[in-house]
């Protein structure tokens, strides 16, 4: 148990490194595309495409389970006191499943499409440079798959929410 | 007969978000419930594979992890650490100067943080202990700093502002101009709230001026540069042209870190925690706007917007009815939800009915945020107080700090007055844009 803990903890480490490290070349990507613009009137082809496709695709789906899991998911809080403990565990396996469920159908559609557009081979041209797009949308389902396993994992094991 | 599935829609969302269902689910299962209800299987499942990536494939939504990621470091590097002293120097003969500096120093650090949520914090930490010293009652001063904390929100950059900008389909950097004014405004009938208080309880905020020994007011202005070579980053770029709204985020996040780097205040502890909340708040804040936007096509299908739209301009409610509904329907939202959640959650529904006013959206902008920002601080959920209690724990209790907050609430139907009274005077600036 405390092996699969461990493991678990580093797995969404490395989901929330993949987005620290989406972000940072987001940054560095931006800047130098400015920079060499106005500096030498030579802009970075396909910047526009590249972070919108890539750089915000991973960096909004691959830490989601991170999320999840560290109590980041924005809820509205009315009815707490009225619940009490018990009651709010219950309430809190209710929403796990409900959790799961959407997470479940968001990587199966998503999924879907992806592969569909990865048999077709989706890209986009910008100015003159190719760029293909759909390695991008297999971002979608692995982020969601890992949300419906941490939600799945929700509904039977009880876990206090960890501080921020 | 969809327009019932419409207002059945909103039903089940709020159901779901009592309970305790996360914002961003909820929104995505009723969109794909009432899709399907509507059309079928089929557009529903075509809606929840789509959504999730034509939202965030956009440009300008690009700037909010740029933006909270220049604000995180800014905040745990401590280049806005000088912001209060330079405050209290220029500020120190004025009655209440303690408390008046602290909420300029929030201005300023809200030109480098586009969270309200952060700049409490950050200015809760200098500032309360100090004044609860010089004599203030603990419960004014929390509540002081509560309320100032808001203004990081309107000040730009303003990660709220980005995410109106995307959903409303307007300028970014107009919105932005807009806030600088209610943003000052803000602060302005703050600090009238300081001085009053001071002259009427003096046992709760004392009206004599600083001590200025030991304050040498050149230094201190020159202690805030790191802000003020961040601003002229960010607001340069924007104002000059070099770069655009969006770009600005990249340019002041990597501003930040350059500048945490020579003064080497940027270890990788402080660079991890400043990732993990920009991640953190990122993601969660994105998902939100995936269930968003699919909530819209979900409304746009059922007619909802534009039949209440329609029965708004056949109840010939003037403009004061009107914006009293709004104001009092953000500020019973803002009473239990977090503002993302609130705006999201709302803006599918009013934006066509304002489209439909000829309300201009801008304005409109300015004023929604202003009136989330209000919810930071109203009980019983109230980050601001809650960021506020967590960082000055043995000064006050939540409750005191709610009833330290009454006086600044009190301020911010003043200044929701005056924009809602003179729409002009927040849209001044814009118009030079």
């Amino acid at each position: 148990m405390r092996f699969l803990a461990r493991l678990e903890t580093t797995l969404l480490s490395a989901l929330a490194l993949i987005g620290a490290i989406a972000t940072v070349a987001l940054m560095a990507h931006v800047v130098t595309d400015v920079a060499l613009r106005n500096l030498f009137n030579q802009p970075i082809p396909a910047t526009y495409e590249i972070v919108t496709k890539y750089y915000m695709i991973a960096l909004a789906f691959i830490p989601l389970a991170w999320v999840e899991r560290g109590g980041g998911m924005v809820q509205v809080e009315v009815l707490d006191p009225l619940l009490g403990e018990a009651g709010k565990r219950w309430a809190d396996r209710l929403v796990a499943l409900i959790s799961t469920l959407i997470y479940g159908a968001l990587t199966l559609v998503t999924l879907d499409s992806a592969l569909a557009s990865a048999r077709t081979g989706t890209f986009v041209m910008a100015q003159n440079v190719l760029v293909p797009t759909w390695p991008g949308f297999f971002l979608l389902p692995l982020g969601f798959a890992l949300a419906t396993v941490v939600t799945f994992v929700r509904i039977f094991v009880f876990r206090p929410e960890p501080g921020r | 007969m969809s327009v019932e599935t419409g207002f059945l829609g909103v039903a089940v969302l709020f159901a779901l978000l009592l309970l305790r269902v996360p914002v961003a689910l909820a929104l995505i299962a009723v969109s794909f419930g009432g899709v399907a209800l509507l059309l079928g299987v089929t557009p529903a499942v075509g809606i929840l594979s789509n959504t999730p990536y034509s939202f965030i494939d956009n440009w300008t939504l690009s700037a909010v992890p740029m933006f909270l990621l220049m604000g995180f470091v800014a905040y745990h590097a401590g280049l806005t650490a000088g912001l209060f002293e330079a405050a209290k120097a220029v500020l120190r003969r004025i009655p209440g100067a303690l408390a008046i500096s602290s909420i300029f120093a929030c201005s300023g650090f809200a030109a480098v943080c586009g969270s309200s949520l952060a700049t409490a914090a950050a200015m809760g930490r200098i500032a309360i202990p100090e004044m609860v010293r010089s004599g203030y009652a603990p419960s004014f001063a929390a509540g002081a700093i509560a309320a100032g904390g808001t203004i990081g929100a309107l000040i730009p950059p303003s990660i709220l502002m980005i995410v109106y900008g995307v959903f409303a389909e307007t300028s970014v950097t107009r919105v932005f101009v807009g806030g600088i004014t209610i943003g000052l405004l803000t602060a302005v009938i703050y600090s009238g709230v300081v001085l009053v208080t001071s002259y009427l309880r003096p046992d709760i905020a004392p009206p004599r001026p600083l001590d200025a020994e030991g304050l040498d007011t050149g230094r201190a202005l020159l202690n805030i540069w790191p802000v003020l070579l961040l601003m002229a980053i960010v607001f340069g770029g924007l104002f000059s042209g070099v770069f655009t709204a969006t770009e600005a985020g990249a340019m002041g996040a990597a501003g930040a870190i350059v500048i945490a780097l020579g003064m080497r205040r940027l270890s990788f502890a402080v660079f991890r925690r400043a990732m993990i909340e920009t991640l953190m708040t990122a993601a969660s804040l994105f998902i939100i706007g995936v269930g968003a936007a699919m909530f819209t096509r979900f409304l746009g299908l059922t007619g909802l917007s534009s039949f209440i739209a329609g029965a708004v301009s056949g109840a010939d409610l003037g403009y004061v009815e009107l914006m009293l509904i709004v104001v009092v329907l953000y500020l019973l939202l803002g009473m239990f939800m977090e503002p993302f959640g609130a705006l999201l959650v709302t803006l599918p529904v009013l934006l066509p009915i304002f489209e439909a006013q000829g309300i201009d959206l801008v304005w409109f902008g300015v004023l929604v945020v202003k009136l989330l920002e209000i919810g930071m601080i109203t009980p019983p959920v109230g980050l601001n107080v809650f960021v506020i209690r967590n960082v000055a724990a043995e000064y006050a209790t939540v409750t005191q700090i709610f009833k330290g907050v009454t006086p600044f609430l009190l301020a911010d139907i003043v200044v929701v007055v005056i924009a809602i009274a003179f729409p002009s005077f927040i849209l001044f600036l814009p118009s030079f844009m």
